[in-house]
């Protein structure tokens, strides 16, 4: 789960949502307006991914001893607090990919690896190495050729639909 | 305890990469139109994955960094394109390749470091 959802759940959805076409093509200012919504609701996707994540963490760490509770009771709640905020991230991706191309909107949540790293120094005193650092790179880079690479063979046409569909490691 | 924990966070890489491909493979279109709504196994195995890994995954973040298990999902990158290609028949060009590459070695440096 930890990732995946977003995109799998755009993808079911963008099959079935129709995106109101005619209403786009009549008024230009309404495209520029609807970017604006979709790149705003992009940041608040990476802005709840990340805050999910943090908070996910700090129900796991609640449950550790000696001070923590390990019931299960005790996770719940601030697991579900966690997973709401997550969902929030996931449902912002969704309206955010109706109007943005995923090769546009992919990239950018390379800011979750960014938010995380300094979330967990900040809050979790975790040490933030050169070797994390050097790693989250690479990866970012790796994903970066995976989606371009796949720009040119499977998003185009009809059967391309979901074939982008990556896990998400963000919202 | 660290032992299990690290074998829960591969467990979330290979449940969740596993839960893509049940995903993708239950919403293949249907060959005939049906008229009641029927939901596939295969999407309620990617729910079961999806459950199951959420409950992996906190346990995991009781004793691994979350700056260090994070970056190691990416690890999902570069598996799904590799079991799509080997499962789904998709196409997997020469660029992902070296992106999967890519991936490969910078989860591996997170992962050591």
């Amino acid at each position: 789960m930890p990732g995946c959802a977003g995109t799998s759940l755009a993808t079911a959805f963008s099959l079935n949502l129709p995106v109101r076409t005619s209403a786009i093509v009549t008024r230009h200012s309404s495209i520029a307006s609807g970017r604006r919504i979709a790149l705003l609701a992009l940041f608040l996707s990476i802005l709840f991914g990340v805050a999910g994540q943090l908070l996910m963490k700090w129900a796991a760490l609640r449950t550790v001893a000696p001070k923590g509770d390990s019931s299960v009771w005790s996770l719940m709640q601030p697991l579900a607090f966690a997973l709401a905020v997550y969902s929030l991230g996931i449902a912002n991706w969704i309206v955010a990919l109706r109007r943005l191309s995923l090769s546009t909107a992919y990239p950018l949540t390379s800011l979750n690896y960014i938010g995380i790293l300094i979330g967990s120094y900040y809050w979790f005193g975790e040490r933030i190495t050169l070797g994390r650092g050097l790693g989250v790179t690479l990866i970012f880079l790796g994903v970066l050729l995976v989606v371009r690479g796949a720009r040119g063979t499977r998003l185009e046409g009809s059967s391309g639909r979901t074939a982008a569909a990556g896990p998400r490691v963000s919202p | 305890m660290t032992a299990i924990a690290w074998t829960s966070l591969a467990l979330v890489v290979l449940l969740g990469t596993a839960g893509q491909l049940a995903l993708k493979y239950g919403l293949r279109p249907a060959r005939a139109p049906s008229p009641t709504l029927r939901v596939r196994p295969a999407i309620l195995i990617w729910f079961g994955t999806y459950v199951l890994t959420t409950l992996l995954w906190i346990f995991a973040l009781r004793s691994i960094p979350l700056s260090q298990a994070f970056p190691i999902l990416g690890l999902q990158f570069a598996l799904i394109p590799l079991a799509s290609s080997l499962w789904l028949d998709e196409e997997v060009g020469t660029m992902q390749w070296v992106g999967i590459g890519v991936i490969v070695l910078g989860v591996a440096l997170v992962g050591s470091t």
